[in-house]
């Protein structure tokens, strides 16, 4: 091991992050597609075992500790970061870059942390350098939409914090290691971990937050933060059967309001959450075969999701368009974009000879191997859902249907470049997945090419995509959204507090006056007494002073004679 | 099962567009049937002329048939025995779907709101 293994690969994207605003022209593209790339080289010499501890009051620190598993989701985090990049670098501030750089940076090194006090560092980093991707794409919505993203993981944080202190304390220990949520602690953990893997009931702030970040910030964000929730749930509670109900709701929550939605990014934030939930109710399973399932679903679909939002985002920075009906017909004009959001359309489907295919399915075979019958059907009907939403969905509406009369040519060379890369991994992996298979953290004893396999699976979307045809007259894109528990926090919260203020205002300026009226009443009283023209006032004061001298006297007089 | 409707590509210049993800341009030619509008066929892209249209819903629902009718070569055994029956897998993706299309538009009965709904606070 030389010298330069000894820096945290995750610390040296953040700390290169930040010289980004002090280079011009061609010098800052070649950093901001060398350093990732460097980055990738450093991940890929993290050996198994700690390999950077330091003492911090009375605990050992591990900021690094490779193993199969981190080492996975670091390599994918750092391709991620160097295609962001690309596909991002003629369009974004250097805020923004810099930021995603930091964001991306944490994510890695959460993934190496070895301990729980590591491990919350970089967490939070990567929720202040989300948020300040979110807040640099500038807007009258994504400045409130930033803060409500902040809030939230503040919150996740804060709890996660608590059980992280209670966990230390319960058992002296801070290493990060598998756990069961049978305490108070591991509770709080569990909640903060899922918290940013937009589970119910607070999965809203994916879907408010994320497609009001620019075409290249949300590339950014659909990668890291939910996938670092997987990494940490994978490592942290693996078989914790409650992940299998929230796993399930988050498939069918992305599945339904996805169905409802018209802003066509928001139809891929919703796609998150569903796809989200097949890991989770993986990490819920808990098998060999179903984390191997949830770990290789995360590598693969940080790549489909990263290119559908590129074809996406490459349609808002041509059009400045997002939603679905203002959209239709963009194929003739934009055939590469076309092309590839139909790709990674195909791979989040699980098509054969996409990547989805050879990674989705490792899920529900380790619910059928576990005999979970009900889970199973609903992971089926689940998998034919996501083809209805974003693998039939998501292109009709943006690249078919109507013809909106646009004809924007495809994106600049950077963004082809990006679409065009990762296009080629999802059919590479989805053709041969030897490679990613090798890199799981169980061994895989797992085919996906059987023909019982792909016929079922063909059976399955394709006749999925009948049923979208020929309902396709009752899913009439409207200019709407749909409620959500958000609307909590959004709406309902507010208007309370406004409601009350209003209320009790008036209380208030009622007691208020009640009480300077009695004040005055008094004030008033007392003048009339000893004002200048009040009884006590009539006589001047030397003859008042007279007259009680007098008085006076006269009084001792009596009472001397008495 | 790989047929692609040819013809009436050249001069457009663009036709290679939806190319790739044949079974996708085979599938959105499909649905683009109520949506024809009757226009120009000379100036109309070829993906939209309703011969084309016409000819990807009968290349597609053929592609159907014989994707159910292979399964009397494949023998899919399922794993809790009724997914085992013929065609399970097709008639549970159509059934599930549809499911899937009529409660979300139940629920959006329900939680659809105008889009400007959040802008006015």
């Amino acid at each position: 091991m030389t010298s330069i293994d000894a820096f945290p690969p995750g610390l040296v994207l953040i700390l290169g992050a930040f010289l980004l605003p002090f280079l011009r022209g061609t010098l800052r593209n070649a950093w901001i597609l060398l350093l990732p790339v460097f980055v990738l080289w450093l991940v890929w010499r993290v050996p198994d075992g700690p390999v950077l501890t330091f003492a911090f009051l009375d605990y050992t620190l591990t900021p690094v500790e490779g193993d199969v598993l981190s080492r996975l989701f670091a390599i994918i985090f750092a391709i991620m970061a160097f295609t962001g990049a690309l596909f991002a670098m003629n369009q974004s501030r250097v805020v923004e870059l810099t930021a995603a750089f930091v964001y991306a940076g944490s994510a890695i090194g959460v993934v190496f942390a070895g301990d729980l006090i590591s491990l919350f560092v970089f967490w939070e980093i990567m929720a202040l350098g989300s948020t300040t991707v979110l807040l640099s794409a500038g807007g009258p919505r994504s400045t409130p939409a930033a803060m409500r993203y902040l809030i939230m993981h503040v919150m996740g944080g804060s709890l996660l914090l608590i059980g992280i202190v209670a966990q230390i304390d319960a058992t002296g220990s801070i290493d990060f290691v598998a756990m069961k949520p049978d305490s108070l602690a591991t509770w709080m953990i569990l909640l903060g971990f899922l918290i940013n893997a937009a589970a119910p009931l607070l999965s809203a702030w994916l879907p408010d937050a994320y497609p009001e970040a620019s075409p290249g910030g949300m590339v950014f964000l659909s990668a890291f933060t939910t996938k670092t929730a997987v990494y940490v749930l994978i490592r942290g509670f693996p078989g914790a059967e409650v992940l299998v109900f929230v796993g399930l709701y988050m498939v069918f929550y992305g599945i339904f309001y996805a169905l409802l939605e018209n802003d066509m990014r928001r139809i891929l934030a919703y796609s998150i959450v569903n796809q989200v939930g097949f890991m989770v109710t993986g990490i819920g399973i808990g098998t060999e075969m179903a984390l191997n399932g949830a770990a290789s679903h995360a590598f693969t679909h940080i790549i489909y999701k990263a290119l559908l939002l590129m074809s996406a985002g490459s349609v808002l920075h041509m059009t400045g368009k997002r939603k679905c009906t203002d959209l239709g017909g963009l194929f003739q004009s934009m055939p590469i974009t076309t092309l590839c959001g139909i790709i990674g359309a195909l791979s989040i489907s699980s098509f054969p000879l996409t990547s989805g295919f050879i990674s989705k399915s490792m899920i529900p075979q380790a619910a059928a191997d576990e005999n979970l019958m009900i889970v199973w059907f609903l992971l089926a009907a689940a998998s034919a859902g996501v083809f209805l939403h974003a693998g039939i969905k998501f292109p009709w509406f943006v690249f078919f249907q109507k013809d909106s009369g646009l004809r924007p040519p495809d994106p600049p060379l950077n963004m082809r470049l990006a679409m065009f890369f990762f296009a080629a991994l999802c059919i590479g992996l989805g053709v041969f997945p030897g490679p990613l298979y090798a890199l799981l953290p169980f061994p895989v004893a797992f085919v996906p090419y059987t023909a019982a396999h792909v016929v079922t699976m063909l059976q399955l979307l394709l006749f999925s995509g009948l049923a979208f045809f020929i309902c396709l007259p009752i899913m009439k894109r409207t200019l709407t959204i749909s409620l959500d528990v958000d609307w909590s926090y959004r709406r309902f919260l507010p208007r309370l507090v406004r409601y009350l203020g209003a209320t009790f205002s008036l209380v208030d300026r009622k007691l208020r006056n009640t009480f300077i009226g009695v004040i005055n009443k008094a004030i008033n009283g007392a003048f009339q007494y000893v004002g200048p023209k009040g009884v006590l006032a009539r006589t001047l004061p030397a003859g008042a002073m007279m007259f009680w001298a007098v008085a006076l006297l006269a009084g001792f007089l009596v009472a001397y004679l008495i | 099962m790989t047929r692609k409707p040819q013809g009436g590509g050249k001069g457009r210049g663009q036709h290679k567009g939806p190319g790739p993800g044949k079974a996708r341009a085979r599938r959105k030619g499909v649905g683009e049937r109520p949506k024809v509008r009757p226009g120009n066929a000379t100036t109309e892209h070829w993906l939209r002329r309703p011969e084309t249209i016409r000819r990807l819903w009968i290349g597609g629902l053929f592609a159907l048939a014989g994707l159910v009718a292979v399964e009397a070569w494949v023998y899919n055994h399922g794993y809790f025995g009724i997914d085992g029956i013929f065609a399970f897998n097709a008639w549970f993706g159509f059934a599930s779907c549809v499911a899937m299309i009529v409660i979300s538009n139940g629920l959006g009965k329900l939680l659809k709101r105008e889009d400007t709904y959040y802008d006015l606070d």
